[in-house]
């Protein structure tokens, strides 16, 4: 088969077969990709999102993290269930965001927990949430 | 990583809580289309247009896998690494269905400057795959990365849908006009079919997608819905093969298809749930499989008929050639005995060989004549299988038909006077200037007048020349036998024999009128014959163009 009859077999399936290795290897491999998910939250000391769980007709508290995939898989496994270092920024965390519940990060159809907090604690403004980076 | 909210799939892809519509749209879709596909790729792994139906069905069953792993899968690695051939999966689908209609409508591969664009169009999907252009993130709460699709997924490919649709309607429209009556129902079919196909399977995503976002819909399940284009359009790809032997699928392939049908509905067992359900689809079966056996033994004897005529027709085209050059060869050889024998009459009527003796004389003389009938016989015949065969080439020169006229009536006018005919020749011009073959263009109109003194026993002959409305008319008119409506019917076909004219002229090869029509013809022009029916005369008249 020359290039000149069949060109689109010579460039795209090489190309194919490229996109398919690299994309394995991003996604299935390294796991070189963000993942969002919803962290724990304690309503008491943080503001939280207000979420409501169907199956047990009971509302739950939590925060929004944004994390690399392949942190998670090494603080947690597959499975950030009962994984506590999944919902906090840790320093070898390469990139990492946990959004409290504000005006400014809520959005439409989102709900938020308000609390009082203490007049001795370091952050009087509390009950708005707070967007905290690379938190220890 | 897992999404923590949701189930592991039964089976790799079966939830029992996604909606039912899901497994109805993609397993029939999928299904249908390796069926096809692949049936097809095995009746002509040759043929390019075979070859780019596979392709199309190929790049749409990835892209209903990686969708259905999109629906029911819960790793977000899994997910990702299949969510980022979706943009890919369409862009073969677009370009495979521009290049499908191509070569379609053309019959032909599309030029290198047409496929350099398509791998234009196709190298950023392919590129950009595995990249952040194309997908970033994962959202384990709600299990997808909707909010992570970058402009390759969200704006490049459904762009190419659409891009795909205009580049085929285009195509489409252009080849209908041009298109011959018999191939313009084929092109219809296809074009509908493959415009369904796209429109429904970009559209509906996209607008699946777009309502939902704006909380028009409370979900995309609508995209759902568009998976069944792809099984319209592969009903339109079965009536193609099986109303007009498109793709070159041989019979089985054709009864595979039906039965394909069948083996799905029967599929659907497997998702169908309540009663009433259950005995609806056993219903669909039943009716199905009935109507489907029926159909197979229709087609059956519709193909085998249609395969027994193609085969009759290439063993007459093969019969046909052979008798022409039987012709050709017999022809070739007798005329040369015959012009032999009549070259050796004439010289000795000539007295080359010392004086004939005066008995002797009327027989040299009846050989003579009946060597030179045989030849100008055997010259009808040679004429007729060349023009058949298209062999002969006609010169381009500019003559004065009336001058040719006066000539061929001066040859023929002893012939008439032997039979005591009236033979006038009547012109108001001086000149008649024509461009074409003269001496094609003699034979031709010698035939005729020739006939008209051969079928005219006692009477007249007129003929006439004339300029009329911008065109030469040439007309002869007799008082002979005439042409019933049966004969005039089969007058200029080959061996068109009138049968009042075999009555008068038992010799006739029947080629003549033939010969003269296709010489008119190939001159642009035009003839034809009237006559009010037998012994009341006729007229032939040619036409042609100045």
């Amino acid at each position: 088969m020359r290039f000149q009859s069949h060109p689109m077999l010579y460039v795209l399936l090489p190309l194919c077969v490229l996109a398919i290795g690299i994309s394995f290897y991003r996604f299935m491999v390294v796991g070189n990709y963000v993942v969002t998910y919803e962290g724990e939250c304690d309503p008491e000391a943080q503001a939280c999102f207000l979420g409501y769980d169907a199956d047990s007709q009971e509302n739950y508290y939590y925060t929004k993290i944004h994390k690399y995939a392949q942190d998670v898989y090494a603080e947690c496994g597959p499975d950030i269930t009962d994984c506590t270092d999944a919902s906090i920024c840790l320093p070898e965390d390469e990139s990492c965001t946990v959004t409290y519940c504000s005006p400014e990060t809520i959005l439409e159809g989102e709900s938020c927990s308000s609390i009082e907090i203490a007049p001795e604690a370091a952050d009087p403004v509390i009950t708005s949430t707070s967007t905290e980076e690379n938190l220890p | 990583m897992i999404c923590p909210l949701y189930p592991e799939p039964l089976f790799f892809f079966y939830v029992p809580d996604l909606p039912g519509l899901l497994y109805y749209s993609y397993v029939p879709a999928i299904i249908i289309a390796l069926l096809v596909g692949v049936s097809v790729l095995i009746s002509g792994r040759k043929s390019l247009l075979n070859q780019l139906l596979f392709g199309i069905c190929i790049s749409f069953l990835v892209w209903t896998a990686c969708t259905l792993i999109d629906w029911t899968n819960i790793h977000s690695d899994v997910l990702l690494f299949a969510w980022s051939f979706l943009g890919p999966a369409a862009g073969f689908i677009s370009i495979f269905s521009i290049y499908f209609t191509y070569v379609f409508l053309e019959k032909k591969d599309v030029g290198i400057k047409v496929k350099a664009v398509f791998i234009a169009l196709l190298l950023p999907l392919l590129i950009l795959a595995p990249s952040e252009f194309t997908l970033s993130g994962f959202n384990l709460a709600s299990c997808d990365a909707f909010g992570f699709e970058g402009p390759m997924n969200t704006a490049y490919f459904p762009l190419l849908g659409v891009l795909a649709m205009l580049w085929i309607l285009v195509l489409l429209v252009r080849h209908y006009r041009r298109a011959e009556r018999g191939f313009r129902s084929q092109l219809v079919l296809m074009g509908t079919g493959i415009e369904l196909f796209l429109f429904s399977f970009f559209v509906t995503e996209f607008l699946g997608q777009y309502l939902a976002t704006i909380g028009f819909l409370p979900d995309s399940q609508l995209e759902l819905y568009g998976y069944f284009g792809m099984i319209v359009f592969m009903v339109y790809i079965s009536i193609l093969i099986v109303r007009f032997k498109a793709f070159h699928m041989s019979l089985i392939a054709s009864q595979a298809l039906v039965i394909a049908l069948l083996v799905l509905i029967a599929s659907q067992f497997a998702f169908v749930r309540g009663t009433t359900n259950i005995i609806l689809n056993s219903i669909a079966l039943l009716l199905t499989a009935t109507i489907g056996l029926v159909l197979i033994r229709g087609v059956l004897i519709e193909i085998k008929q249609r395969e027994h005529i193609e085969l009759l027709a290439k063993d007459l085209e093969k019969s046909n050639k052979q008798q022409i050059i039987l012709i050709h060869f017999i022809t070739h050889q007798i005329k040369g005995y015959v012009t032999k024998s009549r070259n050796i009459f004439s010289m000795i009527m000539e007295g080359d060989y010392g004086k004939v003796p005066e008995a002797m004389t009327p027989l040299v003389q009846e050989g003579f004549n009946s060597d030179t009938k045989g030849v100008n016989t055997i010259q009808e015949i040679l004429n007729a299988a060349n023009i058949k065969s298209g062999k002969v080439t006609y010169a381009q020169a500019p003559y004065d038909l009336k001058e040719l006229t006066e000539e061929i009536i001066r040859d023929l006018k002893p012939a008439a006077d032997t039979k005591g005919l009236d033979f006038t020749f009547e012109t108001a011009g001086d000149t008649f200037m024509v461009t074409g073959d003269r001496p094609q263009m003699q034979n031709a109109l010698r035939n005729l007048i020739d006939n008209s003194i051969k079928y005219t026993p006692s009477g007249s002959v007129k003929v006439t020349l004339a300029k009329e409305n911008g065109k030469l008319h040439f007309m002869i008119q007799d008082t002979g036998v005439g042409i019933t409506a049966e004969d005039m019917a089969h007058l200029f076909t080959e061996g068109g024999h009138g049968k009042e004219s075999q009555k008068v002229n038992v010799e006739s090869t029947g080629f003549g009128l033939y010969i003269v029509k296709n010489i008119i013809e190939a001159h642009k022009g035009k003839v034809w014959a009237e006559s009010e029916g037998a012994g009341k005369g006729s007229k032939f008249i040619v036409e042609l163009p100045t």
